[in-house]
């Protein structure tokens, strides 16, 4: 059986998913817009997650991930997965760089411990209200973070400067795209796990996959029992060592010619090396009438568990100190929330305490924001909603006319709302601090932040000299943040957001008829 | 400044070319201070009153540059005329072009996302199609510092440098409310030539709009009053904060332009907007409109 021609189409799909989803984070606005709901259908965690929250068929991507993985095993993991496509490229790269090796990757210890009790940590600490070891192991939102948070500013860089070529000779070409920096402590995550994740690889091909993923551990559990399985037929095999010494999982042991298909991520590299071509999928009851291995579980040598230990302790040490109830922003059932500084969360996010369960930080809305007013948190929702983004109104403000954050959030953290509704959410409510306002300290005009109220709730009222100050209706604000954006006071703004623990409604703008009508004749 | 005017209106008299060419020597130097069109749509109204001006042929020369200077400021579609109307903005790119300049650009340092008031606006729409060139107003890199010797309280800015390079400057507000400054109309608008409004807002707001006034006057000044913004400025909350005037206002002195449009509004002063009244007593421009010479036309 020739099957050689599964890579060739695995290549490819892996190439176009990784591109996609590449440019859905570093230039959302002109390509990513268009497609995303399709590259983000089958991501595994942010189809799941949004699952649990809408019910909804486009949330069935996972599903879609689950039956594949029954039926061929984790073909997931070397195709839809952007970060296991990155780490192949970081593999092919490291091998264009160093010296020809002979025995590409070793076989590894299997570290069941490890990566199921990953998976058991993380699902526990998710049901229990934390997200935070989810997000941080999540392969698409570490992926989204290295795409938008470190490739996108570089992205930017070089289009502006081939913009700015463009202009040198007089050309307004493409018009520059826009980027914010985020606060630099932000990147040191997505930076660090960035730079393991290459070393890693480089040296042990996928073995992030097969110890820290999360969802690696899962489809992993679910391809044991997958109907066809890559498999090395005894009688054909002429033990020349090339699938082993290719995988990148390590999960090909020579001595038995068994595949530990749990940790196969399918990248099909055996098939394609195989002298006898041999191996390949087969029917997994074939395997039956050979001697059965002792199941991965029991292989386990004596360090690994220790060591599994060791690094589910730590797991666990830092989802403990997350919990919700060590989250001072966390709601309690029944109170109403009070005005209090406090962060202010994205259009979509409800009730705060909702949002910070249940966002893995994949930073796609903040690549998406046309405003670059969302930013990562760093501890603004508590350790639990590291890097989840917030409201920065230092650097812009939301836009009334836009929805877009709540309609591209793959896991349903941030709930769709059609533009209707979103113009009366009410995110926080702006206070007007009087003795900081240049109208009433230096008995000049301004209303910068009257000019910029999308709703004016915002609006100016006579004070004296003919002079007009600012004062609050607090029942249209919406906490969009315009007017704390625009207030030119430093270092103090004379107006600012406060935002809600839960967001609230506002009142629609109720127009009153004007009453003059036309112009009939010139009144000069 | 009224013989500059006056100089101006002559030398422009005997370059003449197309339609107002057709006028005598003599007949130019009483070309109206203020052209004010109304019942007509945004191109058509700047048709006739263009022409009422002395044609465009005054004001561009062939083989020059301009810029066109809408206020393109929100992100908000044409029928809430936050920003200059888009057949207006059209109309003239495509007299322009027919004078024979050389470019005709277009550009606003937008209080909104930028991308976004371009697109919902319909301006970079109607530029392309007029076969004009947007050009970026957001980033620093486009502004470049100038004195303004005359200025009391803003003695530079960092202005645009299509504003600088370019021969030919046509201003091109929306009459609107405004919180701060009341009204916002031409010499409001060229705050979205320069960067750094902060400091204008800092700095006595209307005192800024005046002294910046100082620094260049545009060599037209459109001021489109098709839709007018009567409460809620700048930005309006909704289309029933709008008068259909259908009117619109040229003049080559913005001082002139913003007077005769305050009046327009509903003001009976124009000297209730700071900035018009500080204006006319700094010399750049004349607000009296009962001493200047209108011409009046309703389609």
């Amino acid at each position: 059986m020739n099957q050689t021609w599964l890579k060739k189409i695995r290549v490819v799909v892996a190439l176009v998913f990784l591109a996609l989803t590449t440019l859905l984070f570093v230039d959302f606005e002109r390509l990513g817009e268009s497609y995303a709901p399709a590259v983000l259908y089958l991501q595994f965690v942010p189809s799941l997650l949004n699952f649990t929250q809408t019910l909804a068929l486009a949330a069935t991507g996972f599903i879609v991930v689950l039956v594949v993985t029954l039926l061929f095993g984790r073909v997931y993991c070397s195709t839809v997965c952007p970060l296991g496509t990155l780490q192949d490229v970081v593999i092919r790269l490291a091998d264009k760089i160093r010296k020809p090796r002979k025995v590409k990757f070793k076989p590894q210890k299997p570290y069941s411990w490890l990566r199921y009790g990953v998976l058991a940590l993380t699902v526990g600490l998710f049901l229990s209200g934390s997200v935070l070891a989810l997000s941080l192991l999540d392969p698409f939102s570490n992926f989204g973070r290295i795409a938008g948070d470190l490739l996108r500013p570089l992205f930017v860089a070089a289009h502006n400067g081939y913009g700015q070529l463009l202009e040198s000779f007089g050309i307004y070409g493409p018009f520059p795209l826009h980027w914010k920096a985020p606060p630099l402590a932000t990147l040191i995550f997505p930076a660090l796990f960035l730079l393991g994740l290459i070393g890693l690889s480089a040296f042990k091909g996928r073995m992030f996959c097969n110890t820290l993923c999360p969802v690696g551990a899962l489809l992993g559990l679910i391809s044991r029992f997958a109907i066809f399985k890559i498999q090395v037929p005894k009688d054909a095999c002429t033990l020349c060592a090339q699938c082993s010494i290719h995988c990148k999982a390590g999960c090909i042991r020579l001595k038995t010619q068994e595949v530990d298909f749990s940790r196969c991520v399918a990248c099909f590299n055996c098939i394609n090396v195989c002298e006898a071509h041999g191996i390949g999928y087969a029917r997994s009851r074939s395997v039956k009438s050979r001697p059965l291995s002792p199941p991965p579980l029991l292989q386990r040598e004596p360090g690994v568990s220790r060591r599994a230990v060791l690094h589910a302790g730590a797991t666990a040490l830092v989802g403990w100190a997350s919990l919700p109830g060590s989250n001072p922003l966390a709601a309690e059932p029944g109170r109403i929330a009070p005005l209090k500084t406090g962060p202010v969360a994205p259009p979509g996010a409800g009730d705060i305490a909702r949002f910070n369960a249940l966002c893995t930080a994949c930073h796609l809305c903040v690549s998406a924001c046309p405003q670059d007013v969302l930013q990562p948190a760093l501890l603004e929702y508590g350790l639990s909603g590291l890097l989840q983004p917030h409201l920065d109104f230092a650097t812009r403000y939301c836009s009334y006319e836009c929805h877009r954050c709540g309609q591209i959030c793959p896991t349903g953290a941030l709930q769709p709302l059609d533009l209707a509704a979103k113009q009366i959410v009410q995110l926080g409510v702006a206070r007007f601090i009087r003795e900081r306002c240049i109208v009433h300290t230096d008995h000049t005009a301004c209303g910068a932040c009257d000019e910029y109220c999308p709703t004016k709730a915002v609006h100016m009222v006579p004070y004296r000299d003919g002079l007009t100050l600012p004062e609050v209706r607090q029942g249209l604000c919406v906490g969009c943040g315009a007017c704390e954006y625009a207030c030119p006071v430093r270092p103090d703004r004379a107006i600012v957001v406060e935002g809600l623990t839960v967001h609230r409604q506002a009142r629609r703008p109720v127009a009153k008829p004007l009453e003059r009508e036309t112009l009939d004749a010139f009144p000069f | 400044m009224q013989r500059r005017t006056l100089l101006k209106a002559l030398g422009a008299g005997l370059a003449l070319g197309g339609p107002a060419g057709r006028l005598a020597v003599g007949e130019t130097a009483v070309l109206p201070d203020l052209v004010a069109v109304r019942n007509g749509e945004p191109d058509a109204l700047f048709d006739r009153g263009i022409e009422a001006l002395g044609g465009i042929g005054r004001f561009v020369k062939k083989g020059q540059t301009v810029v066109v200077k809408p206020n393109i400021g929100w992100n908000v579609p044409p029928e809430r005329a936050a920003n200059t109307n888009p057949h207006l903005v059209r109309r003239i790119i495509e007299h322009c072009l027919q004078a024979g300049a050389r470019e005709v650009s277009v550009f606003d340092h937008t209080a909104d996302a930028w991308r976004s008031c371009y697109r919902t606006s319909g301006i970079e729409q109607a530029v392309r199609d007029a076969g004009g060139r947007m050009a970026p107003g957001n980033r620093e890199s486009y502004f470049q510092t100038v004195a303004i010797p005359a200025g009391r309280r803003l003695r530079e800015a960092k202005e645009h440098e299509l504003v600088l390079q370019s021969d030919v400057l046509i201003n091109v507000p929306v009459l609107k409310s405004h919180g701060g400054t009341r009204l916002t109309i031409a010499m409001k608008n060229l705050m979205g030539v320069v960067w750094d409004r902060g400091y204008w807002h800092l700095n006595d707001l209307h005192q800024c709009i005046a002294d910046f006034a100082t620094y260049r006057q545009p060599d037209l000044t459109v001021v489109d009053a098709y839709n007018v913004m009567l409460r809620h400025g700048p930005r309006g909350v909704s289309a029933a904060d709008l008068v259909n005037m259908r009117a619109q206002l040229l003049a080559v002195d913005q001082v002139t332009a913003d007077a005769a449009a305050a009046r327009l509004f509903g003001l009976e002063d124009p000297t209730e907007v700071g900035y018009i009244r500080i204006a006319h007593e700094m010399g750049v421009g004349r607000m009296d409109l009962e001493n200047l010479r209108i011409q009046r036309i309703a389609l």
